[in-house]
């Protein structure tokens, strides 16, 4: 499915095809009690029309890592390195990390380029307007036109996106609504302005079972349809299973393993990854849906473990070296790379180094 | 945790039990260590605090703190102003440590015949710490004359505040003032507290009808106009009544309007404690209902209390002075800064003796500190919420 | 709408009721007839027939549940409060100027606390922890510990002290018994701007509090982050979401300012000398005037029960989510 790459430097044709680019990004909270180093070094890579999972306990900076993208971190939380490379439509490549937060630049993007929904429909949309005055917004904010084609546009994307009586739906406020017709309207907003990446923050952890399943299949129609890139965070592995080209697996604000769906779930490498795995139940895991029983717990944030970030958890922890050496980022062939110990040969480069160049 | 994985499984797991076991011990016996780490962190909070307790103690030892008694007057010293007290005084050796005030001449305008008060700084009154004065009798126990501040040679005219249209000192009757505002808000706050963790814990814990009848009741209240309502019902207060008696009416009269903030406080804080696992665990086990609440519910209830009583003393102390003010609350000889600040009721009287509204600092200075207070002892109420 | 309205009304009475009572309740404190104490006040004497005519009409032989019947109708059926004894005219001559000028007070108040607190209190809670906050923060707690009298005596205070004039009273001497002209309309209000700012501090900050604290509460709702990722520019965003969610609150805050307002109002009054009802309360209490002291009670309270009406119907109105419940 995937092509196989001998060095992750892409050519040129690939370079066109790569729509999201994030290299060693790290997003810090500075609160009185000390710096909460929420995102500590993330590297993703999402091709465009491609769907890209980022999995990882509660906790380990996915919402963040989404937020960094599209520059609405809460204070006081601040980007403190690394590039967001984003290519627009227009074919030129922006560094979305160096804008300004509040500027025009980025404004033309969120909504325009890159929409984003969120955890919690219940909450995310405004509790005193109607849905139709949020999506026409975002579409007066993008598109060229007048408010009855914005009206119009508005109905049509909610009857895309599975929500019956449209018209009559446009004038109805978000505690009306059922909590997966509320996701919906929120899908509705995002894609009004056709956005080249979608942003999708665990969208579907908030609803039952049913609905979860068919807000997941409205999100890949319309992906199908439309040609869009998705950014899919979940703790679900199963969901994992079933949208993913590539995964980036989380822990503690890093990146530990990425690659190809295949590689990830058939030849994970990295000792948090094979935990996660093994804690998915057998049979449907929808139905079914639990934490992950890896042992212990994530350490809290002020108090981050020297070294591997992982080796208070580890079962394959190398004494000595774990606890000292924080283990660079490692290719192992393809798109395939992960950041442990075990896999740190002499004659493989860290990767790190060879982006650099 | 950290060396978990180099021990065996079971190990293991015995060892997570008794951590968790003891982790939640140790939460519950250090709630009030919490709040008190939070409210600590709350600068402004913590000296109003202190502010607030020095109030207090200056009630508790009005007596001994004010140099003259509230009714010592002096017809020879009628609205003499505020006099500044000097550190040192110069001398033939050289500046000298001697606290002292400066007299006054009297000087009669040759037409109109107005007295006014001339600083004469050749008379000097030396001021001392604990110096001997009148005679008290303190809470009706203790005889004493020393006195924390006052003229070092008892009967000098010393003044620091000025002196009211009879000669009184206003500093001492502020003073003593203070006892009575300050437990009005407290005897009146009581009361209320009273009324409210009754009605509002009936109305929390059973719901339903009753309920809604305390909370229509509550609303009923709410939407009237208290002052109007404070003046006629306090207007009433047959004039023969003994001060002790007219002061034990008003209280009652305050806090017969302002328990419903309290009560609302408390019922919602019951609404969401109803539904709390140990109240259901407890109610499972068969207790008795209102042991639940005695034992379960009123402490978990407690330090948001406190916070809601610091927050209401100061409505309290301002409804008195208010009433007392207008001359249909407190009525003299009983002394509080409302009835202080009768003596300044039109411009006239302040635009000659402006520190006749000393009291009134002494009201704003008292409320803002305990606002300041209960705000701080709220954000400490919720340790775990930051 | 129009059934929650209808709801509200209907909930109404009771109140009323509870209130009448109260009001009625001030006019039979006072110990004794006051009959007897007319009597004794009276400058000529009043013969025989004419006092029996007075206890008729008070039902003054009967049993309390009458009196207050025949009160409590006369007022309903014919507008009829009472004589005041004081001033020997119908209590309704006396209260309904004072009345009206009160509510007019309050209202300026009202829209002084709401043009004042609404954006000190969004710019303290989008610069939270800044010096400006808590410069904000500070003052707003020294406005509400300052009771309205004070306030109102260090003003005119100040005003006598170093402007010479004595200030005071809603209008210039010249039209205090003036009919209501445009003149007289405008010299209220070149006086109706001390009153207000006396009235209105303790009010406004207690609204720069909430506001503050509402703010606050949405500014970290997700629905804010969620339009803000939608490309909206943050001072649009401020508006028309957090700031237009949290001035619900500021709304139905209404409820308990206006009642304040209006009971606060009854002492700033009588120090500032207003012609509203508080200085008439006052002194109907002082020469236990009772009849004109609890219609004054009455109509003061009924005046902030249906404020309060108004504010919860508006409150309905601009948010769609309680009509609902
Ligand atoms: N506003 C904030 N202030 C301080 N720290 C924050 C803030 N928001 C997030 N964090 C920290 O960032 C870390 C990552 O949070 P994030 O929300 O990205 O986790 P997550 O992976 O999305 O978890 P979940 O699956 O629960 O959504 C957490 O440890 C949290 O403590
Ligand atoms: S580096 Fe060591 S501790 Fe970290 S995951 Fe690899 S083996 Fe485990
Ligand atoms: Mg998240």
């Amino acid at each position: 499915m995937q092509p196989t790459h001998t060095r992750l430097d892409a050519t040129g044709a690939e370079e066109a095809d790569r729509l999201l680019e994030v290299r060693e990004l790290k997003t810090h909270f500075f609160a009185d009690e000390g710096v909460v180093r929420a995102v500590d070094g993330v590297n993703l890579s999402l091709k465009r029309g491609q769907t890209l999972c980022v999995v990882g306990e509660s906790g380990c900076g996915k919402s963040v890592t989404a937020r960094s993208i599209l520059r609405i971190v809460p204070s006081p939380g601040e980007i403190v390195a690394g590039e967001i490379l984003f290519r627009q439509r227009d074919g030129n490549t922006v560094d979305l990390a160096e804008m300004n937060p509040k500027g025009r630049e980025i404004r033309r993007i969120r909504g325009g380029e890159i929409s984003m929904i969120f955890q919690e429909p219940m909450s995310s949309l405004s509790p005193v307007h109607t849905i139709g005055s949020q999506i026409m917004e975002a579409i007066l904010l993008h598109l060229p036109v007048t408010r009855q084609e914005a009206r119009k546009r508005a109905a049509y994307m909610l009857d895309l996106v599975g929500i019956p009586r449209a018209n009559e739906q446009l004038d109805a406020y978000s505690f009306e609504l059922s909590g997966g017709m509320r996701q919906r309207a929120m899908i509705a907003i995002a894609l009004a302005c056709e956005p080249q990446l979608l942003i999708a923050d665990e969208p579907t952890t908030a609803l039952d079972v049913t609905t979860q399943a068919n807000i997941l299949d409205l999100i890949r129609d319309l992906q199908q349809d439309s040609g869009m890139s998705v950014l899919f965070i979940t703790h679900d592995l199963g969901v994992v299973a079933e949208i993913a080209d590539e995964v980036v697996v989380m822990y503690l604000g890093r990146d530990v393993e990425s690659g190809d769906v295949d590689s990830i779930f058939h030849e994970a490498k990295h000792p948090y990854t094979r935990a996660l795995l093994q804690s998915i139940p057998r049979y449907d895991s929808r139905d079914n849906q639990r934490l992950y029983s890896i042992k212990g717990t994530v350490p809290h944030p002020f108090d981050r473990p020297n070294g591997c970030p992982f080796h208070p958890r580890c079962d394959d922890f190398i004494a000595e070296q774990c606890n000292r050496i924080d283990p660079p980022r490692q290719r192992l062939g393809g798109e395939h790379s992960v950041r442990c110990l075990l896999y740190a040969t002499a004659d493989e480069a860290p990767i790190n180094k060879e982006m650099r160049t | 945790m950290t060396s978990a994985s180099s021990r065996p499984p079971a190990d293991m797991r015995s060892d997570q039990a008794t951590e968790i076991q003891s982790e939640t011990r140790i939460v519950v016996a250090n709630q009030w260590q919490l709040i008190w780490w939070k409210f600590r962190k709350h600068r402004l909070a913590m000296f109003a605090g202190a502010v607030t307790a020095l109030f207090y103690l200056v009630a508790l030892f009005a007596e001994f703190i004010a140099p003259y008694s509230a009714g010592t007057y002096s017809a020879q010293h009628t609205f003499l102003p505020p006099q500044t007290v000097q550190l040192f005084q110069q001398t033939e050796a050289g500046w000298r440590f001697y606290p002292h005030v400066y007299g006054h001449k009297v000087q009669v305008d040759p037409e109109s015949y107005k007295r006014t008060y001339v600083l004469d700084e050749t008379v000097v009154y030396p001021v001392g710490l604990f110096v001997r004065g009148e005679e008290y009798k303190l809470w009706g126990i203790f005889t004493s004359d020393r006195h924390l501040i006052g003229a070092a040679l008892y009967g000098d005219p010393v003044y620091l505040i000025g002196t009211d249209r009879l000669g009184r000192d206003v500093l001492s009757r502020t003073i003593h003032g203070t006892r009575v505002s300050m437990s009005v808000g407290l005897v009146g706050v009581g009361l209320s507290l009273l009324l409210g963790v009754i009605l509002g814990g009936i109305s929390g814990y059973y719901g339903g009808i009753v309920d809604n009848l305390i909370q229509r009741t509550i609303e009923i209240l709410r939407s009237l106009p208290t002052i109007p309502l404070w003046m006629g019902l306090s207007a009433a207060i047959p004039l023969t009544w003994p001060p002790v008696r007219v002061y034990f009416a008003i209280t009652v009269l305050l806090s017969l309007i302002g328990w419903t903030t309290l009560a609302r406080e408390v019922r919602g804080r019951f609404l969401s404690l109803k539904t709390e696992d140990f109240v259901i665990a407890a109610r499972l086990d068969g207790v008795r209902e209102m042991q639940i609440i005695l034992r379960h519910m009123v402490p978990s209830m407690t330090s948001h209390i406190i916070a809601s009583v610091t927050l209401a003393i100061p409505g309290m102390i301002l409804a008195e002075t208010a009433l007392s003010f207008l001359g249909i609350g407190l009525r003299p000889p009983v002394v509080s800064w409302g009835v202080l600040l009768q003596e300044a009721q039109n411009v006239r009287s302040i635009a000659t003796a402006p520190w006749l509204l000393f009291p009134g600092l002494a009201v704003v200075v008292a409320v803002l500190g305990m606002n300041f207070l209960g705000d701080g002892l709220r954000d400490a109420a919720d340790p775990y919420q930051t | 709408m129009i059934w929650y309205i209808a709801r509200r009304i209907v909930y109404l009475i009771p109140t009323l009721l509870v209130v009448s009572v109260i009001a009625f309740l001030v006019i039979q404190l006072p110990p004794g007839d006051f009959l007897a104490s007319l009597i004794s006040k009276a400058e000529e004497t009043i013969d025989q027939a004419q006092v029996d005519a007075l206890r008729e009409r008070y039902g003054l032989d009967e049993p309390i549940y009458v009196q207050y019947w025949k009160w409590i109708s006369g007022i309903i059926t014919r507008g009829d409060f009472g004589d005041s004894f004081e001033w020997n005219r119908p209590v309704s001559d006396l209260i309904w100027e004072r009345l009206g000028l009160t509510m007019v007070i309050s209202l300026y108040t009202l829209a002084f606390i709401w043009v004042v607190a609404i954006p000190i209190g969004i710019y303290s809670a989008v610069k939270q922890y800044t010096i400006g906050d808590y410069l904000v923060t500070v003052v707003g707690f020294i406005g509400l510990a300052i009771p309205n009298f004070l306030l109102a005596l260090v003003l005119m205070y100040i005003a006598f002290r170093y402007f010479g004039q004595s200030v005071g009273g809603l209008f210039s001497p010249e039209f205090i018994d003036a009919p209501w002209t445009l003149e007289r309309v405008l010299d209220m209000l070149s006086h109706i701007w001390l009153p207000v700012i006396i009235l209105g501090t303790s009010g406004t900050a207690a609204l720069i509090r909430v506001m503050r604290a509402n703010l606050l509460d949405e500014l970290s709702k997700l629905y804010v982050d969620a339009a803000r990722a939608r490309g909206l520019s943050e001072l649009r965003l401020l508006f028309k979401y957090p700031v237009r969610v949290a001035l619900n609150p500021l709304v139905s805050a209404v409820a308990w300012v206006f009642p304040a307002l209006v009971s606060g109002s009854a002492i700033t009054s009588i120090v500032l000398n207003l012609q509203t009802t508080g200085p008439l309360l006052y002194r109907s209490l002082q020469a236990q005037d009772m009849y004109l002291a609890g219609s004054l009670i009455l109509l003061v309270s009924i005046l902030t029960i249906i404020g309060t009406l108004v504010s919860d119907i508006l409150l309905a109105w601009i948010d769609p989510r309680i009509q609902l419940q």
